[in-house]
């Protein structure tokens, strides 16, 4: 081991032999005393190495945050008046990491009963009592993109959220003035919900394609029907939202895994003039790099998720590698509450994977993501003015000795692994079953809600 | 001869149908219709009570009430010395009078349809459905709660995202010749709205059922422009039957209250924004156990609130997990959570310890849910109790709970009495025991809220209904056999 990381090792070990001799109650954190929702904090980070994304790594450096925001990056620097603290020497920081494909913080993930349902919004299903959020603070993570599942081929508006963990209200998550998103799926899942679950379009993939071609085509008679109509027309929001992908306002995301399918999107997009895509999953998106990168599309990728059915069964780990070599701006999601965890050592996959640098590799889970989610002006890097979303890291974040030690939104410290309370949930439902082992683990994924159709998956 | 005689007889008997029917299941008439209930100890609202007074009720309204008031001679009297007499309760959300949902025998049928385009009515958006239209006094809950002192009912249709309009309901039994139907008080009350999503199709999830309701209250605003102008001006866009859209014009004109049902906080603040989103400004929630996260949204926005009697059961523990006393902050209040957080299972040997620790902290959950109504008077929110689903034998005991856990009696009976009148519009005419108010009273033994007492007489409009002393299990009784 070189000194670095028997240092690391040591102070793990250290630490927890501190906190299990200790056991200190007192200091433990508890739901009540949860920083509110909307609190924006000030503090002083000191002696970090500090992985900036943008500009390089500092070491040994100091971060200014005040009201929620990155006010000053150097040495020497002092705490705002009245503002904590945080010895950071020996750790690292970085931006809070950005998951770009979630399905947490939701009391359901799919309104799966029609083909088209672009009026759905997920903001209307956010649940911030969802324990998820806590532990995917816990794994540095401070913002994800949640979505609707991919049961049909226009799902829901998805809501990006910031991990603001202690509030019940959920509108106190909201990132306020992020650019809306959509749900498009392609492949298997539609048309196994829809042509094989009630007999309708799509059954298939070129189903698929006309579901889009056909929803595009009336929102654009909608809106010039309107324009050309004297008298008010009935207000329909799924055309208005389908309109809105047209004009830009509406950026969409879609679930997608075969080359074939996701060259067709491109078809289709181009001819409905929508410019800006991010491909979600995107398996055989190495296959079609080069066209991707020539649309300007993001992908969103999994680091070595692939099998699971059989349009998933060509992948490879090198994915985000070779879609980040040749031009595709890629980011790595989760869709998982599990993985959400460990976001950083998916990261890393892609340096084992691909021989990524660094600086690429974190992009893959920072400014990568933010730019997909159209908020790359306020997060994803560490750059003064940016909002005050950190994680700090007990080593360097691609280690996998690395855990997230601190993780920080909007200047407060939202998880703080000396102070993790035992049991941290919001809401304790009153007759619940305690029970005498493990308990039953949530599903959050794609086809959450749907596996009741269970014959016509996998 | 005797065959026309016979026939002539025959024509003078009148046919069944327009028979004035009179069998052995008919009411008597009733001998007076003025009733005095004297020298009894009335809670004439709540926190204020008048000893050795009477209440004279003729043709069902309040004409006396006094220590100076003697009986009228017309009077049936009921001596009331040992008894107390409260204002006749009110539910606010009830389904007591409101038959069962239709099991889906058509269900096949119509789940055939595409699930994604489903009809009006498989959707649940139904608020023109008048629940006056569905209620059926007669059926055995309205007796069962009744005979814990509810007077009044505010009866809701059961089914779907709009599921209707509500109605009041007087809560006694049909006088001779009298229709169910006249038991039915007034007009609709409130447009109801709840996340009741369709079963077979669209739309199924919450956010479904939310931007269904959105887009409804959206096109009823629009539906008032265009419904009268395509016919003078060619407009190529003719509106279609849909009576869905009048329904919720009210609400959006603020002529009828709207009344969310949510069954947990996290939809509260849902039915809330939805409210905020459509500017409207007379909004009930209804339904919500735990309403402490809503507080501050509730006090700003003015919002009343008709909370739960049902509650969580107690949890079984054993005497260890109940020996140890709940943490103090569980007092209500808007940051009060009860939480243990200082659990460290280091291994097999812990977990039961673990164990005892989640049985606390539910414990801790219960007492919240118990402490709820508490917590809603003592924030100055205005609420009203309503049965919704509850079984009526768990009632009463509910509402001991509720006291023990801090709510005082008489805020809980403002809950039953004074709280709906206003919240449903009817305080003139219900709530206390004032001249001028329906004869409603409730008759009891002692303190309603106190276990021994016994409720003995519900007059509802007049209408004296005694309560049979329940069989109580005696030793006598098993020593017999």
């Amino acid at each position: 081991m070189t000194n670095e990381t028997h240092y690391s090792l040591m102070k793990s070990i250290l630490s927890l032999l501190a906190l299990v001799l200790t056991c200190m109650p007192v200091l433990a954190q508890t739901p009540a005393d949860l920083p509110p929702a909307d609190e924006r904090g000030s503090l002083l980070i000191r002696g970090a190495t500090v992985h900036t994304i943008t500009n390089g790594t500092l070491e040994n450096t100091d971060i200014r945050v005040v009201n929620g925001k990155i006010d000053e990056i150097g040495t020497e620097l002092t705490a705002p008046r009245g503002s904590r603290t945080i010895d950071a020497t020996g750790m690292h920081l970085m931006p809070g990491i950005i998951d770009a494909h979630s399905h947490i913080a939701l009391s359901s993930v799919n309104e799966w009963t029609n083909p088209v349902v672009a009026e759905v919004q997920m903001r209307d299903a956010l649940n911030p009592t969802q324990i998820a959020i806590y532990r995917a603070l816990a794994g540095g993570v401070t913002t994800i993109h949640t979505l609707h599942g991919s049961a049909n081929p226009i799902g829901g508006e998805s809501e990006t959220i910031k991990l603001r963990y202690g509030t019940l209200d959920p509108e106190e998550l909201l990132f306020d003035g992020a650019p809306r998103t959509i749900k498009f799926a392609l492949g298997e899942n539609p048309t196994r919900v829809h042509g094989r679950g009630a007999g309708v379009r799509p059954a298939t993939r070129m189903g698929v394609e006309q579901v889009f071609r056909e929803a595009f085509q009336e929102a654009r008679n909608y809106r010039q029907r309107q324009e050309e109509s004297r008298d008010p027309l009935p207000y329909d929001p799924r055309m208005e939202t389908l309109a809105g992908i047209l004009s830009g306002d509406v950026l969409v995301h879609c679930h997608s895994y075969r080359a074939d399918e996701i060259l067709m999107l491109l078809r289709v997009l181009e001819d409905f003039g929508v410019d800006r895509i991010t491909f979600q999953h995107v398996n055989e998106g190495f296959k079609v790099a080069p066209e991707l990168a020539a649309f300007g599309a993001g992908a969103s990728v999994f680091s070595d998720w692939w099998s699971y059915k059989f349009e998933v069964y060509y992948s490879t780990a090198y994915n985000a590698a070779i879609l980040t070599r040749n031009g595709v701006r890629t980011s790595i999601n989760s869709d998982s509450g599990e993985l959400i965890r460990h976001l950083n050592h998916e990261a890393a996959k892609a340096q084992r994977y691909g021989e990524l640098t660094d600086e690429e590799a974190l992009a893959l889970i920072t400014i990568n993501p933010a730019w997909q989610l159209g908020i790359d002006e306020r997060v994803g890097s560490i750059e003064i003015g940016k909002d005050a979303d950190l994680a700090l890291f007990s080593g360097h974040p691609l280690s996998i000795y690395s855990t997230a030690e601190v993780t920080i939104v909007d200047g407060v410290v939202r998880f703080d692994r000396q102070r993790d309370g035992d049991d941290m949930r919001l809401v304790v439902d009153p007759e619940e079953e305690i029970p005498d082992t493990a308990p039953h683990r949530h599903d959050d994924s794609c086809m959450h809600g749907v596996t009741d159709l269970y014959e016509y998956l996998y | 001869m005797t065959n026309r005689f016979l026939g002539i007889l025959l024509l003078l008997i009148p046919p069944a149908a327009m028979a004035q029917g009179v069998s052995e299941d008919t009411p008597l008439r009733p001998v007076t219709q003025t009733l005095a209930i004297t020298n009894a100890r009335v809670v004439v609202a709540p926190g204020e009570i008048l000893e050795n007074t009477t209440v004279v009720i003729r043709e069902g309204r309040i004409e006396e009430v006094g220590n100076r008031v003697s009986a009228p001679p017309d009077a049936r009297v009921i001596e009331g010395d040992t008894l107390w007499v409260y204002p006749g309760f009110i539910d606010a959300y009830s389904f007591a009078a409101v038959p069962d949902s239709v099991k889906e025998e058509e269900s096949e049928e119509e789940s055939e349809g595409d699930r994604g385009n489903p009809t009006r009515k498989q959707a649940g958006i139904l608020p023109d459905r008048d629940v006056r239209t569905l209620l059926d006094p007669t059926r055995d809950a309205v007796d069962s709660l009744r005979n814990i002192g509810f007077t009044l009912a505010h009866a809701v249709p059961r089914d779907g995202l709009f599921p209707g309009t509500s109605a009041l309901v007087l809560l006694r039994e049909t006088n001779r010749f009298e229709f169910p139907d006249y038991l039915i008080l007034g007009d609709p009350v409130a447009l109801i709205a709840q996340m009741d999503g369709n079963n077979s199709g669209y739309p199924g999830t919450p956010m479904g059922i939310l931007s269904v309701m959105r887009e409804r209250f959206e096109n009823a605003r629009r539906a008032t422009r265009t419904s009268d102008t395509w016919r003078e001006n060619g407009a190529t866009y003719r509106p279609g039957f849909d009576p869905s859209l009048e329904a919720l014009q009210p609400v959006l004109w603020d002529e009828m209250p709207f009344l969310f049902r949510a069954n947990n906080a996290l939809n509260g603040f849902r039915g809330l924004r939805l409210a905020r989103e459509e500017d409207l400004s007379n909004v009930i929630l209804a339904g919500i156990p735990d309403a402490a996260p809503l507080l501050s949204r509730l006090q700003e926005n003015d919002v009343p609130v008709i909370a739960p009697l049902a509650l969580p059961d107690t949890v079984e523990a054993d005497s260890a997990a109940l020996a140890i006393p709940l943490p103090d902050d569980i007092a209500p209040g808007p940051e009060g959570r009860a939480f243990v957080t200082f659990r460290r299972t280091l291994s097999h040997r812990t977990v039961d310890t673990e164990k005892t620790d989640l049985i606390i902290q539910q414990r801790a959950a219960v007492r919240r849910h118990e402490a709820n109504p508490a917590l809603l008077a003592a924030s100055s929110i205005p609420f009203a109790f309503g049965s919704f689903n509850l079984k009526v034998d768990e009632i009463r005991k509910n509402l001991f709970r509720m006291v023990e856990a801090g709510l005082s009696p008489d805020d809980a009976l403002r809950a039953l009495t004074t709280a709906p009148a206003q919240l449903l519009d009817i305080d003139d005419i219900a709530g206390t025991i004032e001249r001028g108010r329906l004869g409603n009273l409730v008759l009891t033994t002692g303190d309603y809220f106190s276990e021994d007492t016994d409720v003995r007489m519900v007059i509802v409009e007049g209408k004296v209904h005694e309560i049979e002393a329940e069989d109580k299990k005696e030793e006598g009784d098993e020593n017999d056999e």
